[in-house]
């Protein structure tokens, strides 16, 4: 698991995680991705590169969804792959976060 | 253990072999300069000896060669002088003579007639000389000459009395009388002797000169003599007669006398190299030798006659002979000293052996020391290689003993006592290692102490765990052979938790006599909080199922009790379906669950259309809907877990929703139990992932319509 942050214009922080997001590298991944959200209004968590998301990944997404909506936030998804979004739709996590299909949509929805 | 033992002794031999090979190579590095040395030294002290012993031999003999000749010289040159010497004696008896008879000649009548004896058989030594008459005398004629004549009798007698070399004293008259004086007696048988014919008479007139003969033997038979004349003139010139003298030969040896030079010998020849005489302590012979090898030798011959004086080397009859002349100056006889070579370098050859043995004594005392020393340096080398195998030895166990010292106690840690009580203070690395291994030691044990204690907390605390699973699973139904006895349906499960407590669960139960609640459910996360979350999950399900509510409303409700007090915001998929056991109406509300299959006699395993609802415990407010189907005899509901199609292999591959789709459907599932259908599935979940580790409980729920 690994976690890039960059920044676009428009003050879009991105995350990218790359590998998988299981029980194993859920905390580190809910610690890093939490002070982000709490640090920037606008957060897309780019999942282009995440492979796998376990139901602790999913808790952790969850955590961080809550948070951002508690504080005013805006928060969304990215490039899921196939699986992740089947997992994500039948979760019903798209009714908890705006998922779109790349960054230039994501950003020019939270514009 | 023996190969340790090996390699601590094998420092220790290093060390040794080091200072041993070290030391050994100085000493023969050391010895064989110094006896190379010493050699080389002795070599050339050897050297300069002989070659001094050549020079001082070759010195010596040039040198005692040279001196030998100026020696000769001197022998040669003073007897020369001797001899003139004499001559000049005999000569002034020969003037003293000559002028009494002149006197006589021009004077007669001063001179009165003298008595002479005509015997010969008169006393020797008195003043009255002799006469004999010449052959060709006329006596008669001559008897007043005689009478007057006679008078030189006095001056005769003078030189013979006074001087015993002189045997006679003669003078003869060109009128035929021979007076003559002599000390010694002789017998002439006639009056007459032909002394004319002589040659001592002739060679004096004709040459007007002094005459010096040879040595021969005297006419009278008595001692061998030379003669020397000199002829007598009268005032005005007249040839009157000879005087002469005789010179006893042996005498005149005497008188020559020898020399101070050892061994030297001299001879005298004429300037013919007739040979006149040799010194006493020489052999004729040796010196006629002498006359006969220069007389036969022209150029030595030259060299020796020609010459005043001068020195020579010769070889006669293979031996070397030095030899030095000297010439007389008024008269024609050469003086020859000579010596042997052998006799002459005797000192040389003496002082030469004197040097060899002595250069021989000090080679000697050389070698000999150079023995000693060469002794004396064995000796001490060996002395050097027993002290150098002590030190070595010494030193070496010096050096290896803290290391030997510090793998035993190393060795009691390896056999498991920590207990390191090596204590070197050896000041050097060694001690660093030491301290190193007793700081290591300390913290092992450290580490031991901690990691037992852990163990323990980690043993206790997976005894807990494992209880808890067990409370989990106990509280998991596993009565499905009670319904067996139903003939509506059966029903089996299958859950296979993964390490430590999971968030899986199902559950079955009649609501009422006609309703079968069927519900699986994945908690999110892992542990002791997702066990809790689970239990809490499955009371609520259980509990707020009653009769007459659609699946959906009670998730609604299951889910708004979650809801409550969710900080760690923990959530549950969920499936939830109930079944009409006689009417086969199977109503179903699916909260963010993987969906189930649906089999459909004969027809196969398919997909269960849900509508998708949001997982429990995500938002209070999720109104969860209602779906529902009809299932006909022999059809089956299949709920699983992700943790089915998630099953992963080592390279992550996941086992995948499409492989249990056709796993399903690649058997004839009517003609097969439940349980089969699950070990089945369990099986190829099994042979999928190869022995991966499981990351996630395993869970299934099949049920199947008979009505």
């Amino acid at each position: 698991m690994k976690l890039e942050t960059k920044m676009l214009p428009g003050d879009i922080t991105v995350v990218s995680l790359k590998g998988e997001l299981n029980y194993n590298t859920s905390e580190e991944a809910r610690e890093s991705m939490m002070s982000v959200v709490e640090n920037n209004k606008n957060v897309v968590i780019d999942m282009e590169d995440c492979t796998y998301v376990s139901s602790s990944g999913l808790r952790v997404l969850l955590l961080l969804g809550k948070r951002s909506r508690q504080l005013g936030e805006n928060i969304a998804l990215v490039n899921l792959n196939e699986e992740v979004k089947d997992v994500m739709e039948m979760t019903g996590f798209g009714t908890i976060f705006n998922c779109y299909d790349n960054l230039d949509t994501a950003a020019a929805a939270m514009a | 253990m023996a190969e340790l033992k090996n390699k601590k002794s094998s420092i220790e031999n290093k060390v040794f072999s080091v200072i041993a090979g070290i030391s050994l190579v100085c000493l023969i590095i050391t010895s064989v300069i110094a006896y190379f040395g010493v050699f080389k030294v002795s070599r050339r002290f050897i050297d300069i000896n002989n070659e001094i012993i050549e020079h001082a031999a070759e010195n010596s003999h040039t040198s005692i060669e040279e001196l030998t000749d100026k020696e000769l010289l001197l022998v040669s040159t003073g007897k020369a002088e001797h001899i003139e010497e004499m001559f000049e004696k005999y000569e002034i008896y020969l003037e003293n003579i000559s002028s009494h008879a002149s006197d006589m000649k021009s004077k007669p009548e001063v001179f009165s007639e003298a008595p002479y004896h005509l015997s010969f058989s008169a006393k020797v030594g008195s003043e009255t000389p002799f006469l004999l008459y010449s052959a060709d005398a006329d006596k008669e004629n001559l008897s007043d000459e005689a009478g007057v004549t006679a008078n030189i009798g006095i001056t005769l007698h003078r030189i013979t009395s006074k001087d015993d070399v002189i045997s006679d004293a003669y003078y003869a008259t060109d009128s035929g009388l021979f007076f003559v004086s002599s000390n010694k007696k002789f017998l002439v048988e006639n009056e007459s002797f032909d002394y004319k014919q002589r040659e001592w008479y002739q060679k004096a007139k004709n040459s007007g000169e002094v005459y010096v003969s040879g040595v021969h033997s005297d006419p009278f038979g008595r001692d061998e003599i030379i003669c020397i004349t000199k002829p007598v003139y009268s005032v005005n010139g007249e040839f009157m007669g000879v005087a002469g003298v005789n010179i006893k030969a042996e005498k005149f040896k005497e008188q020559l006398g020898y020399t101070d030079f050892v061994d030297c010998c001299f001879t005298i020849f004429d300037d013919n190299g007739e040979f006149i005489i040799s010194s006493k302590n020489c052999s004729s012979e040796t010196g006629k030798n002498i006359g006969e090898f220069i007389s036969g030798n022209g150029d030595v011959y030259d060299d020796i006659f020609r010459t005043q004086n001068g020195t020579e080397h010769l070889e006669i009859e293979k031996r070397h002979i030095h030899i030095a002349h000297t010439r007389l100056k008024e008269h024609k006889w050469i003086v020859v000293a000579y010596v042997n070579n052998e006799i002459a370098s005797a000192p040389s050859t003496v002082l030469k052996n004197g040097i060899v043995a002595l250069s021989q004594e000090v080679s000697d005392e050389v070698m000999k020391s150079m023995l000693s020393t060469c002794i004396f340096g064995l000796v001490s080398l060996i002395i050097l290689l027993v002290l150098t195998y002590i030190f070595g030895i010494t030193l070496s166990k010096k050096i290896t003993k803290p290391i030997v010292t510090l793998t035993d106690s190393v060795k009691n840690i390896t056999h498991g006592n920590l207990e390191f009580n090596c204590d070197i203070k050896t000041g050097d690395e060694i001690e660093d290692l030491s301290d190193t291994f007793r700081n290591m030691t300390e913290e092992l044990k450290e580490y031991i102490d901690k990691v037992k204690s852990e163990s323990k907390a980690k043993e206790h605390h997976k005894a807990e765990l494992e209880i808890a699973k067990k409370i989990q699973m106990s509280i998991l139904p596993n009565n499905a052979k009670d319904f067996d006895i139903n003939t509506e349906f059966e029903i089996a499960t299958s859950i296979i938790p993964a390490k430590g407590v999971g968030g899986d669960f199902y559950d079955y139960f009649m609501v009422d006599d006609e309703h079968l609640a069927i519900t699986i459910a994945d908690v999110s996360g892992k542990g002791v909080p997702a066990a809790l979350f689970m239990m809490i999950s499955k009371t609520l399900i259980s509990n707020k199922t009653k009769p007459n509510m659609s699946p959906g409303e009670i998730l609604t409700e299951v889910n708004r009790l979650l809801c409550i007090n969710n900080d760690a915001a923990m959530f549950v998929t969920a499936f939830l379906g109930i079944l009409n056991i006689k009417t086969g109406e199977f109503r179903y509300s699916n909260a963010g669950h993987t969906p189930p299959f649906v089999y459909r006699y004969k027809e196969g395993f398919d997909n269960l259309s849900v509508t998708k609802n949001l997982f429990l415990a995500g938002d209070e407010d999720t109104l969860y809907k209602t779906d529902s189907i009809m299932l006909d005899k022999g059809d089956m509901i299949f709920l699983y877990t992700d943790g089915v199609t998630e099953a992963s292999t080592k390279e992550k591959k996941q086992y995948g929703k499409k492989r249990l789709y056709n796993l399903l459907n690649s058997f004839a599932a009517e003609h097969m139990t439940l349980e089969e259908i699950i070990a089945n599935i369990t099986e190829d979940i099994y042979e999928f992932v190869y022995g991966a580790d499981q990351a996630d409980d395993i869970t299934m729920l099949i049920t199947r319509f008979f009505n």
